[in-house]
């Protein structure tokens, strides 16, 4: 791959009668792997059904892998990986046909579509099950046999709607690392949509937001996280008494139970912290410079639309007397 | 920590039912539940009395079948179970303090949202229009006030989970069981539920809460069972529990510009017993008691008079603690 | 903005997202008012730093901070021993093949799987039935052996090559009522709504596989199995015909045109059951539906125009049975007196309607299916 961008647009605009799904998305993205974000019901699955060509766009157009979005889609999909989100396996049939014939219906002849199948199911860890129908495997299994069917051709582009959703740790990991690895050792592009920040920000080094069908932020990770000057300290045994004596000393505390933010004025506040540690007899058990996450940034302009995280007070705040009596009503009942 | 099962509640139907006071809000004793031949939870007793527990374990390691035992959704095959002291089986009163957000993805797809929360409450036994202004404040909470009245069906994943948040909330229960509350939604949503459910935790609300996701539960709580292979594991305070497997090594991983010097200062300690330098400008400080050597740690770095940036335990997660206790018998 | 130069990014994020509105209309980017120049500082500056409301909380900040925790272990821990693998990613640079070669896997897909494993599941009933039905159509050839064998003349005519009986091979009531919708209700029953069901059409949507081949080949596949079936014990019995009586070239002149009129109406018969059976089953989940819905059509519509030919004596009604209006264009192709009272081109225009009917949805319904599962 050598082309700059794998995908470029212009003013990319879907409507689904009223509803405007895409709205002048201009995309430009890099090889590499790009992290694809937005709240529920952003035009997700829209943007990447139509990276696929597969919608019939309003106006607007654009190139992936240089080919034209509206007339080469079956073009582009030959060279595209895609994961969806769902299920998409059939249940009674074995791991390893299944993915042979996801080979064949792109084109691969059968020999080396079965040779290719065993090959791909051995990268994402179904050696022994590949002979099981897919009915039998766990959430994590199925979704390493759809990562299967999609890497069959080795494609250019691999498009992952939510591949961590419902596995648990252990599975998860492997997930990230199978897919971090098609990036780092196979120089192929990946574009993954997942909520779990923690998982985009371990592969990605780019990410695109969008929400309400517009793209409101793209770039590199690194460039869009500010960079923060804050210590977070975790206590152990008394943190009340720390932040007091950190406050006597002159230091601007934040705190949440156990985890501290103190603000860094110069090198000498980790000294600073350490002397009131020492002082008050606290364990000091954590102390880093604090860096926000991709989590962070996410809420950050997510919060400049116009929309906040929540606590409990919007909750119990409007706590109504009908409520208490109900509650009430519940206990007599019973 | 347990206390004796058959001196809290009798378990007899009671006309006005009231909580047993001082009886923990669960009470699991003893408690065998078989699918035909497999076990799914083999012998297990713990009591959890107020705050948030995390529920954790691999996928088949029994925490579903705690939650619909803990839900009423399964009788256990042996043992009893108390909730607020009262035997839910002989007397199912409890279950009017109880919210449940299940794992299933099914609602009623036909319903509008906000129909679906009002018909539940009313379960409860709100008024019609208690039941509504109820529901329409849970929604609103949940951020979900401008499509209440679109139907389920047409709601992507995150709402749908939103909905079943909400639903369970809808009586301002006592005891909340979520069971993966926090898959599909965005970080946003995410966000507030963990708040919610932290601040609940904190008025005294008992919660259980489950989720592939450590780092999430790692941010709602630090009160956690470990189930494994249908039995208890571990239950307490995470970074006590990592304290209890003292024959595994304990790292504290100090970056400072000069190692050495803190090291000397350090070995003395009866508690470390080896130091490492891994990379230039660190230091690991092995021991087998973190309390023991993070207590004097301040002073020593005071006292050797050595610039310290940040302070780490590699090896204090829930990651590494999941790891330690059922990595190698999985 | 540090090393490379993203074109987009900064700007998009500074520049002032209309708040959510019901249609919003973003101004072209140059007229937005842009806050500040694109530079990290004052990407900061404006936001008051990103500070990380999220991960305040992290890990130890659930606990009040003053005491401190409890805990109890079951067991004794093993020390963790994690696994090693070593995954390497091993490109392939092989060539696609054309279209017409995806095409014809989605139909060995379909058809191997009656037979060998590792294509396409058909339910162990479905097999099942296909054997019994084939069996049972090849009943004539068995009563035509015993007729042979033991020289009865007078079982010979009843199931000897005939007119009649060519027609009633394809169309006559028992295979026509007993064995062809049975068939087609099993195998076209599953072949679109189980997509839908499992979320399979995106394994065909999301690679180079159009809808137009798509229902073409699933199509293609359903009448090549019912064909096989038809068509098979068709030519069975006629080749038996000849080769049990030992018959030469002025007997195959004689039935010859006869037995090709058959086939025709053996092509009529399975694209029509086809089209019926693919219809159902794109506006349905799941294999019961359709199956049942097709047996009812043909089923129901029959005995209904029954009830009424009983009660009032009219038999127009028969346009709307599917098995009806084969049997009367069949009859009128093979020169067999009719056993309708209206002309055969009016049934041969309500078959061409039902196609056509069955057809468009199916073609429709394919449009919108969706790439992942509804």
């Amino acid at each position: 791959m050598t082309e700059e961008w794998i995908i470029e647009t212009h003013d990319l605009v879907k409507k689904y009668g009223e509803h405007l799904a895409l709205d002048k998305v201009n995309l430009a993205v890099r090889p590499g792997a790009t992290g694809l974000l937005g709240p529920n019901g952003a035009g997700k699955s829209t943007l990447l059904k139509t990276i696929l060509g597969l919608i019939a766009l309003t106006s607007g157009g654009g190139k992936v892998l240089g080919h034209d979005i509206a007339t080469e889609g079956a073009k582009i999909r030959q060279r595209i990986g895609y994961m969806p989100e769902y299920d998409c396996l059939i249940p009674d049939m074995e791991a390893i046909h299944q993915v042979r014939y996801a080979g064949e219906l792109l084109g691969m002849n059968s020999s080396s579509a079965v040779q290719r199948a065993h090959e791909v199911l051995e990268y994402v860890g179904l050696r022994d099950q590949r002979y099981r129908a897919v009915s039998t495997f766990s959430t994590g299994m199925e979704q390493a046999t759809k990562l299967a069917c999609s890497l069959i051709h080795d494609p250019d582009l691999l498009l992952c709607d939510e591949p961590t959703n419902g596995l648990d740790a252990s599975a998860r990991g492997f997930m990230l690392d199978t897919l971090f690895q098609v990036v780092k050792q196979g120089g192929r592009s990946i574009i993954m949509s997942s909520h779990l920040m923690d998982d985009v920000e371990r592969i990605c080094d780019r990410m695109l937001m969008i929400h309400k069908g517009q793209v409101i932020a793209q770039g590199r990770i690194e460039d869009l996280k500010a960079i923060d000057r804050e210590i977070e300290i975790s206590v152990w045994g008394g943190a009340s008494k720390i932040e007091e004596k950190l406050k006597d000393m002159g230091q601007s505390v934040r705190r949440t139970g156990r985890v501290m933010r103190i603000t860094r004025i110069d090198d000498s506040t980790y000294g600073t912290i350490i002397q009131a540690a020492a002082e008050s007899g606290v364990q000091i058990r954590k102390m880093e410079d604090y860096e926000p996450s991709l989590e962070d940034l996410f809420i950050v302009i997510m919060d400049r639309l116009g929309y906040s995280v929540k606590s409990s007070r919007d909750l119990l705040g409007g706590e109504t007397p009908a409520m208490d009596q109900a509650a009430q009503l519940g206990r007599k009942v019973a | 920590m347990m206390p004796d099962i058959h001196q809290v509640g009798e378990g007899q139907p009671q006309k006005e039912w009231a909580k047993v006071p001082e009886a923990p809000a669960i009470m699991v004793d003893h408690v065998s539940k078989w699918y035909g031949q497999v076990i799914g939870l083999n012998d297990v007793s713990l009591a959890i009395r107020g705050g948030v527990t995390g529920v954790l374990g691999m996928n088949g390691a029994g925490k579903l079948t705690l939650l619909k035992i803990v839900v009423g959704r399964l009788q256990p095959s042996q043992g009893q179970i108390r909730l607020f002291g009262t035997d839910p089986f002989k007397n199912p009163a409890p279950y009017h303090r109880l919210g449940y957000v299940s794992e299933s993805e099914k609602l009623y797809d036909w319903m509008t949202g906000l129909d679906f929360v009002t018909t539940l409450a009313r379960l409860h036994g709100m008024t019609r229009d208690e039941a509504k202004e109820r529901a329409e404040h849970v929604l609103s909470f949940v951020g979900l006030a401008d499509v209440g009245n679109k139907e389920i069906g047409k709601y992507s994943k995150g709402m749908r989970q939103r909905v079943k948040i909400a639903h369970a909330l809808v009586n301002d229960p006592d005891l909340i069981v979520l069971d993966e509350p926090l898959q599909g939604c965005d970080p946003l949503a995410r966000t507030t539920i963990m708040n919610v459910i932290r601040e609940l935790g904190a008025m005294g609300k008992t919660i259980l809460v489950t989720s592939h996701i450590l780092s999430e539960i790692e941010r709602i709580t630090e009160q956690i069972v470990i189930l494994h292979n249908g039995r208890l594991l571990a239950l307490g305070n995470l970074h006590a529990i990592r304290e209890l497997l003292d024959h595994i090594p304990h790292r504290i991983l100090l970056r400072t510009p000069d190692p050495r010097e803190l090291g000397r200062t350090v070995l003395p300690h009866p508690s470390v017993y080896g130091v490492r330098f891994p990379n230039p400008g660190e230091l690991i400080i092995e021991t087998n008691s973190l309390s023991d050597v993070h207590q004097d740690l301040p002073s020593l770095i005071v006292k050797s008079g050595v610039k310290v940036t940040a302070i780490e335990n590699p090896d204090d997660n829930l990651q590494s603690l999941l790891g330690y206790l059922i990595g190698g018998r999985s | 903005m540090s090393g490379e130069n993203d074109e987009f990014g900064l700007d998009e994020l500074l520049d002032e997202v209309s708040p959510p509105q019901p249609l919003p209309e973003p101004a072209p980017p140059e007229t937005l008012p842009t806050m500040a120049a694109p530079s990290e500082a004052e990407f900061m500056g404006e936001s008051g730093a990103v500070t990380g409301k999220a991960r305040m909380e992290a890990a130890y900040g659930t606990g009040e901070g003053e005491g401190q925790g409890m805990a109890m272990v079951a067991q004794s821990a093993t020390p963790g021993s994690g696994t090693i693998f070593h995954q390497i990613y091993r490109p392939w640079r092989g060539n696609l093949n054309p279209r017409w070669v995806r095409n014809w896997s989605i139909l060995r897909h379909h058809v191997y799987g009656l037979f060998s494993k590792g294509h396409r599941p058909w339910p162990m009933t479905t097999k099942l039935v296909v054997v019994i039905v084939l069996f049972g159509s090849l009943l004539p050839i068995i009563s035509m052996s015993i007729a042979a064998l033991t020289g009865l003349d007078a079982l010979m005519t009843i199931y000897g090559v005939s007119r009649a009986n060519l027609w009633g091979h394809i169309l006559g009531t028992f295979h026509n009522t007993c064995c062809w919708p049975l068939l087609t209700a099993l195998i076209v029953g599953g072949l679109i709504s189980e997509d839908r069901q499992f979320g399979t059409s995106a394994i065909y949507f999301s690679r180079p596989v159009t809808r137009t081949d798509y229902t073409l080949m699933k199509y293609i596949s359903a009448a090549l199995i019912l064909s096989m079936i038809i068509v098979l014990s068709y030519c069975a019995y006629y080749a038996a015909a000849i080769i049990l009586n030992n018959e030469g070239w002025a007997y195959l002149l004689d039935t010859l045109p006869f037995f090709l009129v058959g086939l025709v109406v053996a092509f009529m018969l399975f694209v029509t059951f086809t089209s019926i059976g693919l219809a159902l089953s794109s506006i349905s989940t799941g294999r019961f539906f359709p199956a049942v819905a097709f047996l009812g059509i043909i089923f129901g519509s029959r005995i209904l125009a029954f009830l009424i030919k009983l009660l009032f004596s009219e038999d127009t009604l028969y346009l709307i049975s599917p098995y009806d209006n084969l049997a009367h264009v069949g009859q009128w192709m093979m020169g067999l007196n009719t056993t309708y009272e209206f002309p055969a081109a009016w049934s041969f225009v309500a078959l061409l309607l039902m196609n056509g009917v069955s057809l468009y949805i199916l073609i429709s319904r394919v449009n919108s299916l969706e790439v992942t599962r509804e």
